[in-house]
């Protein structure tokens, strides 16, 4: 993600600093891709990688966004305090 | 609504007092041990309780596979304890303008119901924030004023 941040980049920029085929880094900027952490662009034979700020999202991308954090934050929020002698 | 606002609302009961929760959004000991989502930690976390003071919650870890951090940050616009918390809230890092997140604590049969509201503004709206938060400043002000007069 951090390498993402900065400026757009090739798939192939950024699978350099890792020990993994160009094959598995797009599986995982494909599973990126579709939770909207990311943001895919083709042209020509190259794909090109942003990271997708939330000024750019839809309004309809946000509160899936944050619908699932916050849900998430909250069972992980209730776990705990369950979990406390009362 | 205002077509150029988007809010957000999610509800929830959590099986205990209203306080205990409230800390929980409010310790940083507490906070780390909630606050990061999938298989991240919370390595670091400060939180100034004060209107106007700020938080910060750093996360690391991994997120769907991924080696990820960020970092959320913000400031409290209103608090009153046990019941509600206002505040910011942005990653750093991102250029987008801050949104505002709201927790409302209820007290109900078998613990406590909360509500939390996000709001994300049009960057219109995001220029009022700084009046809504000075709205809120002088909302407290008056709450701690009455509160203190009953002494």
């Amino acid at each position: 993600m951090k390498r993402v941040s900065s400026r757009e980049r090739t798939v192939t920029e950024l699978a350099k600093p890792f020990r993994m085929s160009l094959a598995a880094v797009s599986k995982h900027l494909k599973i990126l891709d579709r939770a909207r952490l990311i943001h895919r662009t083709k042209r020509g034979s190259f794909y090109y990688v942003t990271l997708n700020p939330e000024a750019l999202m839809t309004a309809e991308q946000w509160l899936a966004r944050y619908q699932k954090f916050w849900e998430a934050r909250l069972d992980s929020l209730s776990r705990m305090l369950e979990k406390e002698p009362k | 609504m205002n077509p150029t606002e988007t809010r957000l609302r999610v509800k929830k009961l959590i099986k205990a007092k209203p306080d205990r929760v409230f800390e929980a959004w409010t310790r940083p000991e507490l906070m780390s041990q909630w606050y990061a989502p999938d298989a991240m930690t919370v390595p670091n976390a400060i939180c100034d309780l004060r209107v106007g003071g700020v938080y910060r919650i750093e996360m690391k870890g991994t997120l769907i596979g991924e080696e990820a951090s960020g970092t959320v940050s913000g400031k409290y616009i209103k608090i009153v304890p046990g019941e509600l918390l206002v505040f910011t809230w942005r990653w750093e890092g991102d250029p987008s303008p801050e949104t505002v997140v709201t927790v409302e604590l209820a007290e109900v049969s078998g613990g406590t119901e909360v509500t939390l509201t996000h709001d994300r503004f049009s960057s219109a709206k995001a220029r009022k924030q700084h009046e809504y938060g000075w709205t809120g400043c002088l909302e407290n002000l008056a709450f701690y004023w009455r509160k203190n007069g009953q002494h």
